[in-house]
């Protein structure tokens, strides 16, 4: 009975351990998004030059919605990436970026684009954070792709990285058949 | 060139450590007294070494010198002095420090008190003491100097955490760290007890004060922190259940446990397994709670910059303690083997036993819920959070059980209660129970925990009334030793009483604490009223039997800091009061921070905090009443005092103490 | 001593703000306390332990006016905290659900007071069979002695 309880217990102290050790390499602030999958919530709200913009005129597109703001100091450096993805999709037909500056001001706004670039593609305003809310977004940056469907299919917590679109996106959208694509 | 000075001081006490530690084990395997008082040396040139490196460190706070990275990080130029030095332990290097610091003082302090009783067991508390020190210097040495140059030196720093610039913060952090250190020494004990082989009751005498200082301290640091949480994170509250408060109460809770079961090792020499493993678990929990904080494991409001890196090391750390200490309890307790006899389950042992029971369940509780999140996340893709909620609704049942021990304890006697008895003594503190329900449930108090707690409160306050009462009426018959002839007075008589058995008594008046914290936990917790709602200057709010008016708005400056005040009338049966809430921008820092205004009185706080301008001439308030909120603090007071009255009580016990 | 007065002067001349021109006696709107419950209930998902009703970050700022004006626009207490969850999962509550595998948060803790009781009771069974010493016979005594010759032992060793 003895021998049980002392085996139990160092089972117990071990497993303990064994859990921390694990534990050392999680991101605490991470929360796992339960959007996948799921289809995305519209959202209508002015650009950054005043003019409506809904996500459902994109359907049919894969959508790359990143959310972002002039006060976030990682969306500094995702930027230069942005811009560069930018680039390289602006002849296709089938992709689309579209940003969401939230928690924001408009002078911000277009003074961070002024600073580190204008990527050329529209921008939602949404200064109460009502879109980013909708979209289970606790921090910047964060970007979902959602197919031309309208259903999430891959979220990027942090800043999206040079090989993303190659490794992570591209995949993805030729998988999916889509009329008028370029393979 | 001071901090250099104090860095190699640090490098010198690690090697010291080390040696303290290694010599101790040569001169008691090789049985050479020479390498043990070696080791004593050691211990006390470690304590010199390392108060100057802390005070190589505390000068560069006062002396602005922000080329040291620490200083550069945690202080400014606009910092008031009394925060400078106490931005010591503001972060987690100079935290460190202080963790150290207070380990050498205590190692040394051992070496000082206990040499000569405890010349056999010397040598092993000794190594272990020195293999701790080894540990933490190596940490702080390695992976967390406070000692780093910053080149170039900054013209100005980056200021200490206004959060942390508030007095609860300044003695927070030492209160706590010393009850943490504290059970070093009775854990030392217990190891060399085990490794000698005499694992009698002479450890716990000698470290029955190590032990009332290491908890009582712990208590203040956990109260100091809930006390700071209360006045300055201003959400009304004062105990969130976060994962770093939880790191806290783990050990308390377990050392609440085997303060109780000593007791019986002393008196009746049983549990000795078990009493030693309450103390291994009470500092393996300690060390617990330091690698929560600091190794971004968890996330909590209190967590320092994380840092996988340290985490890594503490963790094997951890893990050699645990499986050390523990290794050693399982192999050497064959030697530990008594017949237990209880000759009934009605008696002090066994109530002192199902205390240990609920506080150890409550202990494994907390730490279910601490570590259930962290479980799931690592093993699977889903991320939870246990919060509040959970620990209100498994946690105060089984505290209501405690509670209810701790009325039945006084009354209870050892070996074998006699129905007689029970039946002359527990009637009346019943009674005093049902009336204290009674009240309760007229006084409108619909929640079942809060006419439990009621009920209880008035059970305790009888039982260790009663028993105070017929320890006075005992003294009163057996009349004074020194002349037959005088007859004593019952004031004389419960002096005497009570300074003959100040463990006793002491022991109750912690009691009587606890049971004040507890009408203070259920009166907040329970009863608080809000109102969150917008302002204008002129507008007033009633909440409870308070008019509250915001009269005006207006700006206020200090050394470091800018704000927004708003000052309000608060008014209560003809009684009015100013209340100045404020919302502070300190210069270096983006974030405003609130600073509630509080007033207290024995009833209640009226609890003020200002919000956001969300119109013109208009500011959103959220104000509080918060009843029996200052019995919380003046509980810990009443704790305090009972301590610190047990701790007079001297070895022997008096002649013809009665059990 | 010039901050105070700086202080005081500043008040002086901002205090003619205070004259109530439209001054009432103000209610917390009725919602606010069903907002209350909820927002108590919900996790602020950057600050990490509080809850949003409580925390001052900007994320739960901006949830607790989400929250509001669901509340005024009648939608249920379910309904809102289903918003949350369909967008942040599980972690959004502060309460874990009583489903699944957070079971065992809910029964681990009485599991064990139960056990502990079982076990504690048999103890003192059996601690009440076993042979018992009669007060102040050998075993005492003995304990005594050692007691005795360990601190002599002790006072010769160094």
């Amino acid at each position: 009975m003895k021998a049980l309880w002392q085996v139990a217990l160092l089972l117990t102290i071990t497993a303990i351990l064994v859990l921390f050790a694990l534990g050392l390499h999680n991101d605490p602030h991470a929360i796992p998004s339960p959007l996948l999958n799921r289809p995305a919530t519209d959202f209508a709200a002015p650009d950054l030059d005043g003019q409506p913009l809904r996500l459902s005129e994109h359907r049919g597109k894969w959508v790359l919605v990143n959310f972002w703001g002039s006060w976030c100091v990682s969306c500094v450096a995702e930027h230069p990436y942005l811009l560069e993805l930018a680039k390289k999709t602006r002849n296709r037909t089938d992709f689309v970026i579209l940003g969401v500056d939230f928690k924001d001001t408009l002078e911000g706004a277009r003074q961070f684009l002024a600073r580190h670039g204008n990527p050329g593609y529209r921008h939602a305003f949404d200064p109460g954070q009502k879109i980013a809310i909708d979209w289970g977004v606790y921090g910047a940056p964060e970007s979902y792709l959602v197919d031309p469907g309208g259903v999430i299919r891959l979220k990027q917590t942090g800043p999206l990285y040079p090989g993303w679109f190659e490794r992570v996106a591209l995949p993805l959208i030729q998988a999916a058949p889509t009329p008028g694509g370029t393979p | 060139m001071w901090i250099e000075i104090g860095h190699f001081a640090a490098i010198i006490a690690f090697l010291l450590a080390i040696t303290q530690s290694s010599a101790a084990v040569v001169g008691i395997t090789l049985a050479r007294p020479a390498w043990v008082r070696v080791s004593g040396r050691a211990a006390l040139a470690v304590l010199a070494l390392l108060t100057l490196a802390a005070g190589t460190l505390v000068a560069a706070f006062l002396t602005h010198d922000f080329s040291v990275r620490y200083v550069a990080e945690h202080a400014s130029l606009e910092l008031p002095v009394f925060y400078l030095a106490t931005a010591l332990w503001g972060g987690h290097e100079g935290s460190l420090l202080l963790w150290a610091w207070l380990l050498a003082l205590f190692n040394a302090v051992t070496v000082w008190r206990h040499w000569s009783t405890h010349a056999r067991s010397m040598p092993w508390i000794l190594a272990i003491l020195g293999g701790l020190l080894a540990g933490f210097l190596t940490l702080i040495l390695f992976l967390s100097s406070p000692f780093d140059r910053l080149n170039p030196a900054p013209a100005n720093g980056r200021d200490l955490n206004p959060l942390l610039q508030d007095p609860g913060m300044v003695f927070h952090p030492p209160f706590l760290y010393m009850g943490y250190v504290g059970f070093a020494i009775p854990y030392a004990f217990a190891m060399a007890a085990l490794i000698t082989g005499q694992a009698d009751e002479d450890w716990i005498l000698a470290t029955r004060r190590w032990t009332l200082f290491a908890w009582i301290t712990l208590t203040i640091g956990i109260v100091f922190g809930a006390y700071w949480a209360y006045y300055e994170l201003g959400w009304g509250g004062y105990w969130a259940w976060d994962p770093v408060e939880n790191a806290s109460f783990m050990p308390w809770l377990t050392a609440t446990a085997f303060l109780h079961s000593v007791m019986v090792q002393e008196r009746r020499g049983l549990f000795k397994t078990w009493n030693l493993f309450l103390i291994i678990t009470t500092f393996s929990l300690s060390l617990l709670g330091t690698f929560l904080v600091r190794s971004g494991v968890l996330s909590s409001v209190h967590a320092f910059a994380s840092d996988p890196g340290r985490g890594v090391y503490i963790l094997v750390f951890m893990a050699i303690l645990l499986f050390f200490s523990f290794g050693v309890l399982v192999f050497r307790s064959d030697l530990l083997r008594t017949t237990i006899h209880l000759e009934s389950p009605l008696s002090k042992e066994s109530a002192f036993l199902f205390n240990n029971l609920l506080l150890v369940v409550a202990a494994l509780t907390v730490l279910l819920g601490t570590l259930y999140p962290l479980a799931v996340e690592t093993l699977s893709d889903a991320k939870v959070s246990v919060g509040a909620p959970y620990y209100n609704k498994v946690f105060i049942p089984i505290m209501l059980g405690i509670l209810l021990l701790m009325g039945i304890g006084p009354l209870m006697p050892w070996r074998r209660a006699t129905p007689t008895r029970l039946r002359r003594d527990f009637p009346l503190p019943i009674l005093l129970g049902a009336t204290g329900l009674l009240l309760a449930a007229w006084q409108q108090v619909g929640h079942p925990y809060g006419l439990a707690t009621a009920a209880l409160i008035c059970f305790v306050v009888g039982t260790h009334g009663l028993d105070l009462w017929r320890g006075v009426q005992a003294r009163l018959a057996i009349g004074s030793p020194a002349t037959d002839a005088q007859r004593l007075t019952p004031l004389t008589a419960l002096r005497q009483l009570l300074l003959r058995h100040k463990r006793r008594y002491g022991g109750m008046l912690v009691h009587l604490g606890v049971v004040v914290m507890s009408a203070g936990f259920i009166g907040s917790g329970l009863f608080q009223q809000e109102v969150d709602l917008p302002l204008s200057p002129g507008d007033s709010v009633k909440l409870g039997d308070w008019t509250v008016t915001l009269t005006a708005m207006g700006e206020v400056a200090r050394q470091n800091w800018t704000a927004v005040e708003a000052v309000l009338q608060a008014e209560r049966n003809g009684q009015t009061i100013t209340l100045r809430p404020q919302k502070r921008s300190y210069g270096k820092r983006t974030q405003p921070t609130t600073e509630a205004a509080i007033h207290t009185t024995w009833r209640e706080d009226l609890y003020v905090v200002l919000g956001d301008s969300t119109r013109e001439n208009t500011w959103h308030f959220r104000i509080y009443r918060n009843p029996l909120v200052a019995w919380l603090w003046w509980g810990t007071g009443l704790m305090v005092g009972g301590v610190a009255f047990a701790m007079l009580q001297g070895r022997r016990p008096v002649k013809g103490e009665a059990a | 001593m010039r901050t105070a007065h700086t202080v005081r002067a500043m008040l002086a001349a901002l205090l003619w703000l205070a004259i109530p021109v439209d001054a009432a006696q103000r209610d917390e709107d009725p919602s606010e306390a069903v907002v209350r419950t909820i927002a108590r209930e919900l996790r602020c998902a950057v600050c990490q332990n509080q809850s949003v009703y409580e925390s001052n970050s900007d994320l739960a700022k901006d949830m607790l006016v989400i929250i509001r004006d669901k509340v005024q626009a009648g939608e249920t207490a379910a309904a809102i905290r289903d918003y949350f969850f369909q967008r942040y999962g599980d972690y959004i509550y502060l309460e874990p659900t009583g489903t699944g595998k957070n079971r065992i948060l809910w029964w681990a803790p009485w599991l064990g007071l139960l056990l502990g009781l079982i076990g504690l009771w048999t103890a003192l069974a059996r601690w009440r069979r076993s042979p018992s010493t009669p007060d102040g016979t050998e075993p005492a005594v003995t304990a005594e002695v050692k007691h005795r010759i360990q601190k002599e032992l002790e006072r010769i060793e160094v």
